[in-house]
């Protein structure tokens, strides 16, 4: 019963950990849109796999964002 | 000295003669208060995340600068009161700061993302074929149905 009920999933892992050139930066809101959702919504942590230090870099730079008008607050489904 | 940065959004509406004015004029702030601009930085017209003062668009300015607290509340007060200027964010990026080599380091570092920045131009678009050809082979099982459809009416009639 425990074997059946398995399914698969990916490892996951921290993207800013694996590839430093990343860049967390309200400036350049590209890369951030990664880690919302179509909502304008923060992904956790729990789904995407960032680890605490570069979620909490992530969540500072993506709310300067929004603060300058570079991420929505409240995102369209569609965009 | 402290170093500060400030963003803040233009009216993309004014002519270049009040938009040269306008940025004119915060430069003045800034000497005016002891401060010394260590980098002015257009970004140009930029479509904004959502409407400010019922504007699609804005011009993105960045101001980087060393100063003390005086500076930043007068350039805040100064824009609160402006009305071209849509919004602004300052954030606090380093104490103790040294004008000087902030100045130099920038320059050194500009001499480099101009070969950077010639190549980022080219790469962009061309995923949209693979989309296209994935949903192309499908309805070739449509066939056998209208057989069915025919056969059913003569049921209904019994």
């Amino acid at each position: 019963m425990k074997g059946k009920k398995r399914v698969f999933h990916r490892r996951k892992y921290c993207r800013f950990c694996a590839d430093s050139s990343l860049p967390i930066d309200y400036k350049n809101p590209k890369p951030l849109k990664s880690f919302i959702t179509e909502r304008g919504k923060i992904i956790p942590r729990r789904i995407s796999g960032t680890c605490a230090k570069h979620q909490r870099a992530l969540t500072r730079e993506i709310k300067r964002a929004r603060t300058i008008a570079l991420l929505p607050y409240v995102g369209k489904p569609d965009s | 000295m402290r170093r500060y940065e400030t963003v803040f959004i233009a009216d993309p509406d004014l002519s270049g003669d009040v938009q040269a004015q306008l940025f004119e004029k915060t430069k003045n702030i800034i000497s005016d208060n002891n401060g010394v601009l260590v980098d002015f930085d257009e970004w140009g017209n930029r479509r904004l995340a959502y409407e400010i003062k019922k504007k699609q668009r804005g011009h993105y300015v960045r101001l980087d600068y060393c100063g003390d607290g005086a500076v930043v509340s007068e350039l805040e007060g100064t824009f609160r009161i402006d009305e071209r200027i849509l919004k602004f964010m300052t954030i606090f990026l380093q104490d103790d700061a040294d004008p000087q080599a902030i100045q130099a380091a920038l320059a050194s570092a500009k001499e480099k993302p101009a070969e950077e920045a010639a190549e980022d131009a080219a790469p962009a678009s061309g995923n949209d074929t693979a989309k296209a050809a994935s949903t192309e082979p499908a309805p070739a099982e449509a066939a056998p149905e209208p057989a069915e459809d025919a056969a059913a009416p003569e049921k209904d009639d019994e």
